[in-house]
């Protein structure tokens, strides 16, 4: 018989109903090349079972997964109410409109994030869902090391889509211990371990100078855009918390940001990467409230890849009323929760637009942390790390040098420099 | 907003509500069984994680809406066909709205099947599935369905409003192009041997 007929793969896989069935098992029967074929059949369903299989295995022992879904915290906690409201939620997503130049201080009724949602999607160490990557779609840049499998972990975060999720959310705790990691095993002539390398903790390492907050507010926050150094097509975006009093918070306090889907076609925030081995302790770690110390500041780096003008759709939905040129990237407000009262949250609000401003022009401050985040895209051997090299590393680094009081930045640069030196032997 | 969670854990631990807390029981289970292969398929669909993680969620909340647990019949083809319905709405608004950029064009590009030369690792565990990348998408996506989840080909045509013949047609396609293929790197293909510790 013919071999060649999607009636004997159905019938390798038991799919036919009788009398089909046996028509085609005598048919089988009498023919050594159906028999080798249907046992063929079988060996490889039995392979791509056991494959695709491991694949989902590799899925669940990932962390996090969808962290809006998992029954353990928001869904069994919440119920229908809160489905309701994540059904708002989608409704609102794609219907976000801006207001351009606002700067101002009101309470926390004004978020547009329902609360439940907003803090399960925010607690520290608890990102994003991760599946495992997926290792029928290796990405161009993808290497895969025959001991890790096709499945290497890497747990960066990708580009986002603003269209499909406008807004992001930046903790304000973060832990700056990986730094001195980082460089304790450079120091020792060796190469830190890809998942050691925490850039947010590296970039918060080093302290930066922003303005005092005005009277009357615990915080100012600051935004400055400037074209990306590594990847001059796209922009950087910064931004600058700094405390000036003790403030009690509560871990899930955090800046939340909302991108304008009229700018900004996907960003992509730096550092904050998955880890394979995260697990509930890393979050209860981070659970409970945080003392600010005096000086307290933060800074998280967003790459912001720019709509291309006059192309979109979206633009003939959306008029403008203001000229487009001045209209904001992003906005970014604080949520500060305190304990006890969810209600006392407060927000600080700014936006910011495209100055077009180069890197050479850019802030010192925000050079060197520029520096950081490419030197650790660097050590993660970075699909994002863009044109950035070592060197590159150094002269902004150098430029972004400052004061240097404490000579913190001029061991970074000589570190990197140790680093150079690593790579070539 | 304090007092909307509280109101709500108070809600969810009424013991005269316990009907509802088995029912909620139930549907946690279908999340948790059905969570990771939704995700699988529809981020071989969207071709992006992020987005295939807001169709799942999409996914569930129908379901729950739609109280589509009080039905008898299996969950699965009702999810994945929600599933894909979704996904596929998604890829669409977002062609229609966004893929004429330059930079998000190419990154599709770079999700269409990888042609197969390209492939790098002859050896690896999991192999066979990197030659399934190769194949069209539809063949992907029946094979997915068939030996991933373990559904029939009547649940697959479901999914896919196609007819049962025609997934009968290509899965059988696509394995012969995954025999092809295989024997292409592997020399011989016959007889076909599983890796140890898969």
């Amino acid at each position: 018989m013919n071999v060649d007929d999607p009636k004997l793969t159905a019938y390798a896989l038991d799919e036919l109903d009788e009398p089909e069935r046996s028509v085609i098992a005598r048919a089988t029967a009498e023919s050594p090349e159906a028999q080798r074929f249907v046992a063929e059949t079988q060996e490889l369903a039995r392979t791509l079972r056991s494959q695709y299989r491991l694949e989902l295995q590799r899925g669940l022992i990932a962390p996090g997964k969808l962290t809006a879904i998992q029954g353990d915290d928001f869904w069994s906690r919440t119920g229908p109410l809160a489905i309701a409201a994540l059904i708002a939620v989608l409704a609102v997503v794609g219907a976000v409109v801006f207001s351009s130049n606002e700067s101002r201080i009101s309470a926390s009724s004004t978020s547009n994030l329902p609360p439940q949602l907003a803090e399960n999607r925010a607690q520290p160490n608890q990102f994003a869902p991760v599946e495992a990557e997926d290792a029928t779609r290796p990405s161009q840049n993808e290497k895969f090391k025959a001991d890790a499998g096709p499945y290497a972990f890497t747990g960066e975060r990708p580009f986002v889509s603003v269209m499909s999720r406008p807004r992001s959310s930046v903790p304000l705790v973060v832990n700056s211990a990986s730094y001195l990691d980082v460089r304790r095993s450079i120091n020792a002539g060796l190469l830190p371990p890809r998942e050691s390398v925490r850039i947010e903790g590296m970039i918060n390492h080093f302290s930066y100078e922003y303005p005092q907050p005005t009277a009357g507010e615990p915080f100012s926050l600051n935004l400055d855009v400037v074209i990306c150094p590594w990847e001059p097509t796209h922009r950087l975006v910064r931004i600058g918390l700094k405390g000036n009093q003790d403030v009690a918070f509560r871990a899930d306090s955090r800046i939340e940001v909302e991108f304008n889907p009229r700018q900004v076609a996907s960003y992509r925030l730096i550092g904050y990467d998955r880890q394979e081995t995260e697990t509930q302790n890393s979050q209860e770690e981070n659970a409970g409230s945080h003392s600010m110390a005096a000086g307290y500041t933060l800074t998280a780096l967003y790459e912001v890849v720019q709509l291309k003008r006059g192309r979109t759709a979206l633009d003939m939905q959306m008029p403008s009323a203001a000229g487009e040129a001045s209209e904001q990237l992003l906005t970014a407000k604080l949520q500060l929760n305190t304990r006890g009262n969810d209600a006392a949250g407060r927000l600080i609000h700014r936006g910011v637009s495209d100055t077009g401003f180069d890197f050479a022009a850019a802030p010192s401050d925000l050079k060197f942390a520029a520096a950081v985040a490419e030197f650790g895209m660097i050590l993660r051997d970075s699909e994002y790390k863009g044109n950035g090299s070592l060197q590159q590393v150094i002269e902004w680094a150098q430029q972004g040098k400052g004061a240097d009081v404490n000579g913190y930045r001029a061991d970074f640069i000589e570190l990197v420099r140790k680093t150079q030196a690593l790579k070539k032997t | 907003m304090a007092v909307l969670s509280s109101a709500l854990v108070e809600r969810t631990s009424d013991p005269v509500r316990s009907g509802r807390t088995a029912k909620r029981e139930e549907f946690e289970e279908i999340v948790h069984r059905f969570e990771i292969p939704l995700l699988q398929y529809a981020r071989r669909i969207t071709g992006d994680r992020e987005q295939a993680r807001d169709v799942v969620q999409e996914t569930f909340v129908k379901f729950e809406r739609n109280g589509a647990l009080r039905r008898e019949d299996e969950p699965a083809t009702w999810l994945f066909t929600v599933c894909r319905n979704t996904a596929l709405n998604v890829c669409r608004k977002e062609r229609r709205m966004m893929y004429v950029d330059e930079e998000l064009i190419e990154a599709r590009e770079s999700e269409q099947p990888m042609p197969f030369d390209q492939l790098e690792q002859k050896e690896a565990a999991g192999f066979l599935l990197q030659i399934v990348s190769t194949l069209p998408l539809r063949q992907q996506e029946v094979l997915q369905l068939k030996f991933q989840n373990d559904l029939s080909y009547q649940q697959i045509a479901a999914i896919m409003q196609t007819t049962a013949n025609n997934v009968g047609v290509l899965l059988h396609t696509a394995l012969k192009t995954l025999r092809q293929r295989y024997a292409q790197v592997a020399g011989d293909f016959i007889p076909f041997k599983p890796k140890p510790n898969q």
